[in-house]
Parts: structure tokens; sequence; C-alpha cells
């Protein structure tokens, strides 16, 4: 029935679409792909030999000592910021949306009491701060310097993601909620049973944003936990090493008049690296969350 | 000690010296490192002997209390460190701290180290260098008195920048080798004629390497600019006194932004650019940009750099061949006859260096180590590493490398692993001092070593020269009566330094288009720029850092 | 009487309401406490803005000064051009960002083979988890005269001689625009991904034995589906008009003197007059201005939606 559909529809329109879809994908591919094929070449070379410039897809003069030097950290230490780094983004990421997800929910009723009130509340908090020192006292005054939880109370609930889950769960058809409470269920059965596994797609892609965002933060690191080496997290070592390397740049007049310097990890090889070494679990991990919202549900995926 | 149980054990150890070491402050204790799970099962012996000290340092650095030389000095001076890096921004991770007032037992602050003076962070030393400072009073003597704060108080002691040594260019107007050699190696000493001889290789040359030849590019990235802005005073034949020319007979401080010289250089530059000698290019390349663009061997020359800056781009040609292309400098002044002052004045630089905070609880024992530091023999651990590892001594009782460590020292992971990498936040003396035994104060200070370091062609042209060292080729640094003019501390939201600020921006605007004007605009351009300048109120910050040096003159030559 | 009682009827309607949704607003009083605690507190630091604020003084010890930073931040014309600096970009930005990463889903939407579309969805965002530093780098160096752009143009002719672009306050916004799209574009997208994702299929199917094109159905039910986020997104971004902090790090890593005058933007602006010097009043007058304006450009722009009959944030 569907294939007869297909032939049917087989137009010159579709054609011209498909022609220019493709095109459009095709640019969209190769710019995307340059500027990481890029960062690999640069990570897999001299990094002396970077600073002559006019590396693009393949490296000069191969090495894999860029790798080898930031990752020696001795002690098992990369090995627990490594697990720290994993800690924070699970923990962060199931307690985040969680907590997304329940707000979005009641503030997705139509009729809740002060509900413009609370919407007022949480919206003037994306455009107002009162500064990192505020902050940081108020940080330090409820005792969480120096403590886990805060890589995870801080940023909990953002409250971008909890209007777009809002939206989202706004457009579900209103009758399924209605007939579930017809047949008297309360109100988290219909979220956790109707609304939520309705809602997957924008979870998945709430759970992603927050997950990048635990994954690669450093700066509270850097504010709330700087002298905490049990906290420390592979983002925080990794700019540790980057900062270094700066340091040495500049500090390169320490080195002896026509001694030549080799194997000096310079700023560019370490971003580099580290850009890879970060991203690979990412992209590794991101096909599970994408099958939610990229199925094939839609129009393609009815005709195949 | 293996695997796990040797981890927790360490664990247990450290946890046991940070709180026996005791010297934090009680009510902050709950929020530092290690406390909350304190253990009291270490040895007696080590209880009272070994000390731990928490510690800010300002500079980002790699773990130094890994390497060889943090490890003598833990086994010999019983100590033990617990460094707090800064990887982000240090300002803000300094108005944290002072506004929770969570300091840790030492502090080295740098740029920001006026900060924790002014919250009162820091304990003033002059009763313990009096007491027990027999290392300090040695090392800085007569510079004691130097290093005192406008408060008359001593907080820190000064490190070494490692700027200055006695034997290579601090700072210059770089050219090639090639240009040199084509020439007969000509003495270099005005602008006009270094601009000279740029456009006459130029001309013969008009391709290197199958790239069109590059006159001059200058470096213009974000704060680098001010090689650009503080080249005038060096044509000028001032000492590196920042953006002022300081009178020294009264201590008058001019900025010399706008004097007539600047307008003179400055049309020199527009000349050279209208006539294809400057590189578009320096007004828009990044750092990294301009280093590749160096490398690539067709850009003849920079007008003025630091030899940190430009000491990047020296290192890549080397390794990639390129020895030709390599750049010497030379003190090029404005009117021929001028007194070069090039080569810095041999000034210790007093505002920052690690002071004890007044967290600290055994600031005796803070204190005693700090001057243990302070000792030749220590000193000569943190400035030459390990004997047998990274230096050795030979019957004259010259410090030496052998070829295998001078191979080796070119490592970074080396250098790292010994500990002798990075600036080290440590008292120091300047590196062009000398051990009571003759040898200098570090490695790159060491005639012998930096001659070890020469090739070919630094020999043939520092033999044309008639130089033994390229600092040669620049005048004998001036003593300085106040040290260098920016060495004077500015509390940073005074008006001075906020007006400082504002011209630095002007300039940042306007020097790039006054050198890129178009033929018979620049007097408008420059007048436009004056009127600018005009406009800031410098007299405020000028008159700020008059008062300062001569106050400095009154304490330290009693003037 | 009869006042009073349709009072009692309305308090009586409120009360059940309450009643009824007593385990929600429960909830909700849990996470306004959070809010206070953690965003509406750090604000009471504001005062530092009518202060000489010292961090080792503290709020109680450091001097009032009333209005001078605003009246100097008012004062100053370079203040002014960082606004415009600001909002300039930030449009443009805007305008860009919201074209491409819509388009992009609904080009996506279109694929029909199930591995291309993932596979371009996943490269399309890689270029997100490239930091700035490194992509300015990218971007300086296509730009260069001997760089990619000039010489894809050249060699087709679009140039006679090779610009440098960077170099030229006209190119400069577009050129913040244009890389901001290149770098977020994919990333962006995946909100779209996941509105298309709600969408009745039988709407498409519908439509197909309407014997509607594909154009049409992009038109009349992909966009229309998208819509509420859309408008969402927009409403939420207008406040965003003063600046990000990607913008800052962006404009950071591309200026040069040849277009500081148009590259300063309002956080740049605090951030040399501000923080750099420790002037942290100076920099919280700024914050606050900042605020007060991006607050009232949502509600206005959320004022604006209703009008437009569309489902607005409030």
């Amino acid at each position: 029935m569907l294939k007869k559909v297909k032939s049917l529809t087989r137009t010159n329109e579709d054609t011209i679409v498909d022609i220019i879809v493709y095109i459009i994908l095709g640019i969209t591919i190769i710019a995307s792909l340059y500027p990481f094929i890029n960062i690999l070449a640069i990570s897999l070379n001299d990094p002396m030999d970077t600073y002559r410039g006019g590396i693009t897809i393949f490296p000069r003069i191969f090495t894999t000592q860029n790798y080898k030097q930031v990752m020696d950290l001795s002690d098992g230490q990369l090995y627990h910021a490594a697990l720290i780094s994993i800690l924070r983004t699970v923990t962060g990421t199931v307690t985040s949306v969680f907590c997304t997800l329940i707000l979005a929910y009641i503030l997705s009723k139509n009729d809740l009491f002060l509900k413009k009130f609370f919407i007022v509340t949480i919206v003037m908090t994306m455009y107002m701060f009162g500064g990192i020192i505020p902050e940081y006292i108020v940080i330090q005054k409820l005792g969480l310097i120096n403590k886990f939880p805060v890589y995870i109370l801080p940023q909990m609930l953002v409250p971008f993601y909890i209007f777009i889950v809002r939206t989202y769960i706004q457009d579900l058809p209103d009758s399924l909620r209605e007939s579930a409470r017809i047949d008297g269920a309360g109100e988290f059965t219909v979220l956790f049973k109707i609304i939520a596994p309705l809602a997957m797609p924008v979870i998945a892609t709430v759970a992603l944003f927050v997950a990048v965002a635990q994954w690669n933060s450093w700066f509270d690191t850097f504010l709330y936990a700087p002298s905490k080496k049990e906290l420390s997290t592979l983002q925080y070592e990794l700019m540790k090493k980057l900062a270094s390397s700066m340091q040495n740049l500049g500090n390169s007049r320490a080195r002896l008049q026509g001694n030549r310097s080799s194997n000096q990890l310079t700023p560019l090889a370490v971003q580099a690296t580290m850009t890879v070494i970060v991203t690979l679990p990412i992209v590794c991990f991101y096909p599970f969350l994408q099958k939610y919202f990229v199925k094939g549900l839609t129009l393609g995926g009815v005709k195949e | 000690m293996k695997g796990k149980a040797g981890i927790l054990l360490s664990i247990v150890l450290v946890l046991t010296m940070v709180l026996s070491a005791g010297c934090r402050r009680e009510d902050e204790s709950a929020n530092r490192p290690g406390t909350e799970a304190a253990q009291t099962s270490a040895p007696e012996k080590e209880r009272e002997e070994k000390v731990t000290f928490t510690m800010f340092y300002s500079s980002p650095a790699d773990d130094w209390e890994k390497s060889d030389v943090y490890k003598w000095i833990e086994q010999n001076l019983n100590v033990s460190l617990d460094i707090e890096y800064v990887v982000g921004d240090l300002p803000t991770r300094v108005g944290v701290m002072v506004a929770s007032r969570e300091f840790p037992d030492l502090v080295f602050g740098s740029d920001e180290h006026e900060k924790f003076i002014d919250a009162g962070a820091l304990v003033p030393l002059n009763d313990y260098i009096d007491k027990q400072g027999v290392n300090s009073k040695k090392l800085y003597g007569n510079y004691l008195q130097r290093i005192k704060w406008t408060d008359g108080n001593i907080y820190h002691f000064p490190w070494d920048r490692g700027q200055q040594t006695l034997a290579t260019e601090t700072s210059g107007f770089y050219i090639q080798r090639a240009v040199l050699k084509e020439f007969g190696y000509p003495k270099i000493e005005t602008v006009e004629e270094y601009i000279d001889l740029i456009a006459r290789y130029k001309e013969k040359h008009p391709q290197i390497n199958g790239k069109d030849t590059v006159g001059i590019e200058l470096l213009t990235d974000d704060w680098r600019d001010f090689t650009l802005q503080n080249s005038p005073l060096a044509i000028m034949g001032g000492p590196n006194d920042g953006n002022l020319l300081v009178n020294q007979q009264t201590y008058e401080a001019k900025i010399f932004a706008t004097m007539p010289e600047s307008k003179k250089y400055y049309g020199l530059l527009n000349q050279a650019y209208l006539n294809g000698l400057i590189a578009e290019e320096s007004f828009v390349n990044t750092y990294d940009q301009h280093i590749a663009n160096l490398t690539a061997g067709n850009v003849l020359g920079v007008c003025y750099d630091h030899n940190w800056q430009i000491g990047q781009a020296q290192h890549t040609l080397k390794d990639a061949g390129m020895h030709e292309r390599v750049y010497v400098a030379f003190p090029v002044v404005l009117e021929k006859g001028t007194k070069d002052q090039y080569q810095w004045p041999a000034n210790m630089i007093t505002r920052d260096g690690v002071g004890i905070s007044v967290n600290c609880k055994n600031p005796e024992r803070a204190f005693k180590f700090l001057d243990d530091l302070q000792s030749e023999e220590v000193q000569k651990i943190l400035n030459w590493g390990i004997k047998g590892l990274s230096y050795e001594v030979d019957d004259n009782g010259r410090m030496y490398m052998t070829d295998d460590m001078r191979e080796k020292y070119r490592g970074e992971d080396f250098r790292r692993k010994v500990g002798i990498t990075g600036i080290r936040p440590w008292p120091s003396a300047p590196n062009y001092w000398k051990y009571e035994d003759g040898n200098s104060w570090n490695i790159s200070a060491q005639p012998e070593e930096i001659r070890a370091g020469y090739d070919e062609w630094d020999l043939e042209i520092l033999k044309a020269y008639d130089a033994e060292v390229y600092a040669d080729m620049f005048a004998k640094p001036q003593e300085s009566k106040y040290s260098v003019a920016w060495d004077i501390p500015i509390p940073s939201d005074h008006q001075a330094a906020i007006n400082n600020e504002k011209l630095r921006e002007v300039q940042r605007y306007h020097l790039p288009r006054l050198i890129t004007a178009p033929e018979d605009k620049y007097d408008e351009y420059w007048n436009e720029y004056v009127k600018e300048v005009d406009g800031i109120g410098m007299d405020i910050y000028e008159e700020f850092v008059t008062e300062g040096i001569r106050q400095r003159v009154k304490d330290w030559w009693g003037e | 009487m009869a006042g009073n009682k349709i009072k009692l009827t309305e308090k009586n309607v409120i009360l059940k309401k309450i009643s009824e949704q007593k385990l929600l607003l429960l909830l909700m009083l849990v996470f306004m406490i959070y809010f206070i605690v953690f965003r509406y507190l750090p604000i009471a630091g504001w005062v530092m803005a009518f202060q000489n604020y010292k961090p080792h003084l503290g709020f109680t010890g450091s001097e009032w000064v009333g209005l001078k930073h605003f009246n100097e931040l008012f004062g100053d014309p370079d203040f002014f051009r960082a606004i415009r600096n600001t909002i300039g970009m930030s449009i443009i930005r805007l305008i860009f960002g919201f074209i491409s990463s819509i388009g992009l889903a609904i080009l996506l939407n279109e694929v029909k083979n199930a591995a291309f579309k993932r596979f371009t969805q996943t490269v399309s965002y890689l270029p997100h988890f490239v930091s700035w530093v490194v992509a300015a780098t990218i971007v300086t160096t296509s730009l260069e005269r001997d760089g990619i752009v000039n010489i894809f143009f050249t060699s087709l002719g679009f140039l006679k001689e090779p610009v440098l672009w960077l170099g030229e306050e006209k190119y400069f916004w577009l050129i913040i625009a244009l890389s901001d799209m290149w770098k977020e574009v994919g990333w962006n997208a995946i909100i779209y991904l996941a509105a298309i994702s709600a969408i009745d299929i039988n709407q498409y199917e519908a439509s197909i034995v309407d014997g509607a094109g594909r154009l049409r159905r992009i038109w009349h039910i992909t966009l229309p589906g998208m819509m509420p986020t859309i408008i969402l997104m927009i409403i939420l971004n207008i406040g965003l008009l003063l600046g990000t902090f990607t913008l800052v790090e962006q404009v950071m890593l591309l200026d040069n003197p040849m277009v500081i005058k148009v590259a300063e933007t309002i956080d740049l602006y605090t951030l040399r007059l501000g923080m750099k010097l420790f002037r942290f009043s100076f920099a919280a007058s700024a914050g606050i201005f900042k605020s007060l304006v991006s607050v009232i450009l949502v509600f206005t722009a959320n004022a604006i939606a209703k009008k437009l009959g569309q489902r607005a944030l409030i």
C-alpha cells in the first residue's frame, strides 16, 4: 500500500527537493567534518612543527607524543579525575533531567495556581546574575565548597531546558492526559507512565545538553574546589595542562640562546589533543540518545 | 607499598601530616582539603618534624610536587607542599579568595599580589628576617631595603623573572641573518638604516622559497601590541620603563606616546608601509599566525620585539633547519649617536613574590622554610637541578652540563621531571647574579652553556660584530635608582590605572591607523590621535608614577 | 449579598484549586526555594554597584558612592558604541543561527536513508565540541590573504584581488555571525529535530493522499509543528541580545586593532574597564543595566508573540 503511494507521488518536485537536500547536507558534512579532522591532524603532528602553520587534513611530522604527554598524569590521577567526571556527569544528568521534567510538567498545567508568578520568577533568573563573588559567598555559606554536590546543585535547574520540555509537553494531545485522569490516575502516574514515554525525544535532548555541559565543565572546579585533589575532574586536569603549556611558552626566554627545544607541549597541540580526548566519549555515547530524536518515524521512514 | 594499599596509606599519611602541621585556621579548616577525613595514626616522630604547607601559586604549572627537585626539598627541608595552581582567570580567583578570606599558608600572587597585601592577608616578615633570616640577609643584603612595601613592611621575597641575562639580547629590532650576510654584516644603528637594508634585500630577492618577500611584520595581537606602543622609548635610548620617559635627574615621568620622537618613528613606519615594506597582515594576524609567517622564512624583519616573544619563531626555524632565516637583534635608535639602553639595567623586580598568609598557624616554621630556600645550596638545586642528573661540576668548580644533559634539557618532559622548568615562585636572586664560587645563578646565564648552544652561524655573526655573546652587541646596562617605572604599584582601581588602560585602547586603535595612513594623511591622523590621548587625562598617571619613583629613590638612597 | 456570594465562590474556586494541586504546589515551593537560594540570593550582591566594593572590606565595609558608576558608564561614548556593536552582532547572529538550524532540521527530516540521516546529524554537531580557541585559528587561517576563502572567490572570478577579510570593519559582524553558524548549526538543530519528532505521522500520510507536494508538506505540516518551539526559542534568545559568553569568547579571539571600533561588546567593555582593573562595582553596574534591559526585552517579545496569536511563554 505504502509502496504504491510512493510510486504515485514521485514527482519532479521530489527529485528537485532531493537534489537540493543532498547538496546542502553534503556541504554541511564537509564544513562540519573539517574542523575535527584538522584538530586530529594537529594533535598527531609535532607541536613545534605545527607553529609553521599549514596543517590541514594530514599531520606533517607524525607523532603520538602529544597524547603521551597530555595523558601523563602519574599516580592514577588521570583515572581518578576521569572517574569523578563520569560520576558528576551521571549524577548531574539524572537529577537534572528528573527535576526538569517534574517542574516542566507542573508548569504545563494551564490552571496552575500562581502560574504566571512562578514562570516570571524562573524566567528572570536567565538574565540576572549576581556576579561571581556573591555567588561564591552563597555557595560558601551553604557549606558546599570542596564538596561533590557543588558540581550538581548550582546548575541543577536550567530555565532554558525547563521551558523546552514544557513546550513539548504542551504539544502532546490533551486527550491522553484527560483519559488517564478519568481513570483516576495520580499526577505522577500521568507524568511517568504517559507523558514521559511520549516526551522521550525532548528528554533525550535535555539529557544530552546537561550531560555534555557536565562533562565539559571545569570552571566550577576552578572556582569551588581548586585545591581539592580528590574532586579534580578530567577537564580540569586537561585545563591545567593547557595553562601550563601557555606558561611554558611565555617562558621560552628561560631557555638558552640557540638551544633548540624539542617535544615541548604547545597550547595549540594541547587544545587539539584535549578536544579529541574529551569529544570521543561523547561521540561514542551519542547514538544511544540520538535514536530518540532522529527516528525514522517521519515520512521518509514510512515510505521505506 | 604497592597498588591500592600504597595509595591508601599515602593518603592517610598526607592527611595526617596536613592535620598535624596545624598551619591553618581552625574555622576554615572544614572547607580545606583533607582535614575532614583526619586520621591520627602517623608515627610520633614524623608529626613533630615534618610540616605540610598549603600554597597558592598564581601561575599554572605542571605538578612540580612530582619532580626530583621537590623530592630533594621534601627530604632535606622536611617540608611538604600542597600547591593550588591557577587554571582559570587569576583576578577572579584572587577576588574570591580575598572576599572569602580563605588563604592557604603560603601565597604567591604575581600580577595580583598586591590584592593580598591590600587585604591584609600577608604577615609582615621584618621581625622574622631580623631574628632568624640568616640566609635572606645574606642573599638579598642591601636589597632588603628595596623589597619593602609602601608601608615599610616586607611582605614577600621576590622571585627571578629570568628576563635579564648578561648574554642574550632582551629586545631589539630583528633582522634575518641572510640579510646581514648579503650585505657583509653591516652595522645597523638607526631606524632608517634598518628599513633601508630590508628594502634593498627585498628588491634583490623579490621571492624567498617561492613566496613573495615580506619586508617587516609587526605583532599586534591582543596585549602583545605593547611592543608597538613601547618601541619609541627604545629608539630614544630610554630604559625599560614601559610607556613612560623618566627624567633621570628630576625623576619626572612623562608618557612619550605623543612626543615628537614618537611622531617621527611612526611616520617612518608609515613611509615604509607606503613603500610596501610593512605587511598589512601585521594588524590582523594572531600571535600564532605571526609566528607561522616568521617561520615560513620570507619575512625579513620584525620592528622591535622582545626576545621571549620572538623566541618561539627562532626555535622553530632552527628545528626546521632554516638557519639563514633566524633573526638577529640590533639596538636600533632614532638619531645617530644616541646611547641605547636595550639591555635592561640590573634591577630586582620587587612588587611580588612569595609571602606567608595570616591564616598560617606556624609562621615561624614557614619563614624558616622560605629562609632555607635562600641558602646557596638550595638555590643551586632550585635553579640547576640535581647534580649528576642535570649538571656536573668540573675540577675548577665550574658547573656545566654534559652533552647528554644538554640534549635532554631541550626536552620539556626532562625539565619537568627534574623540576627546573618554567618560572618558580621561590625566592631567588636575579639570574645574572653569581654564587660565591663564581657560577651563574642559573643555567641560562652560565657563559659556557650559552656558548655551547651556538651554531656556526652564531659564531660567524658574533665574530663579524666583534662580540663574545649577543649581549655584547648592545650597550652595557645602566644602573637605575628606582628599578623600573612599571614596578611602581598602582592600585588597580585608581584613576591612574583606569586612564592608563584607556591610553592603551586609544593606542591600540590609532597606531595601526597611523602606520597604514594614506599618503598626506599622516599629519591629520596624528592630530586626531593626539587629541584623543590629551582627552584621557594622563597627567594623573604621570603624577602618580612620578610620586612613586621619587618616594622610592628617597627610601632606597636617602635622596 | 450577591456580590459577597460571588466573592465567596471565587475564593472557594481558588481554595479548591489549591487543595487539588497541593502536591504540585508543595513541589513548586521546593523549586522556588531552590531558585531563591541559588539565583536570587547572589543578586543581593548588586548593592556593590552603589559602592566602591573591595573584596577584603566586604559589602558592609565598602564605601557607598551612590550612582557614581552608572554616571561613569552612561557618560562614556565607548559604552554606547559597545551597546550598538553587541546588539548589531547579536541580531545578525540570531537570524543566521535560527534560519540555519531550523533549515538543517527540516532538511534532515527530508532524508529517507536512515543511516545517512544519522551520520549527517552526528557529523553536523561535531564543531560544537571544538573550543572557540581552536575554531578561531581555523577561521583566521581560512580568511588569510592566501587562505581558502580568497582562493575560492578569486578562482571563481568573484574577486580580482584577495581581501584581508578580518581587517575590514564592514565584514566583521558578518564573519562573527557566519562562524557562529558554522560551529553551532548542528548542535542547535537538535532541539528542532526533537520538535519535529513530535509531529503526528498521520498528518503527513493524509496530506500525501491529498496530493500535497513535499514543499507544501514542509510549509503546512513540518513548520507549523515546530512553531511553538521556534517561538519559545525566539523569545528566550531575544533576552540574550546584549551578549552571551560565547560571543565574548568569539569576538575576543577574532578581533584585531583594525576592527576594534565595531568589535567591542558590552561584556568586553566591562572586562577592560571593570574586572581587569579589579573594579567589581563598575562591572556590576554594567551587569545590572544588561540584566534589566534583557528582562524588558524578553517580556516585550512575549507580549508581541501573544498579540500575534502564538503560544507565548507566560
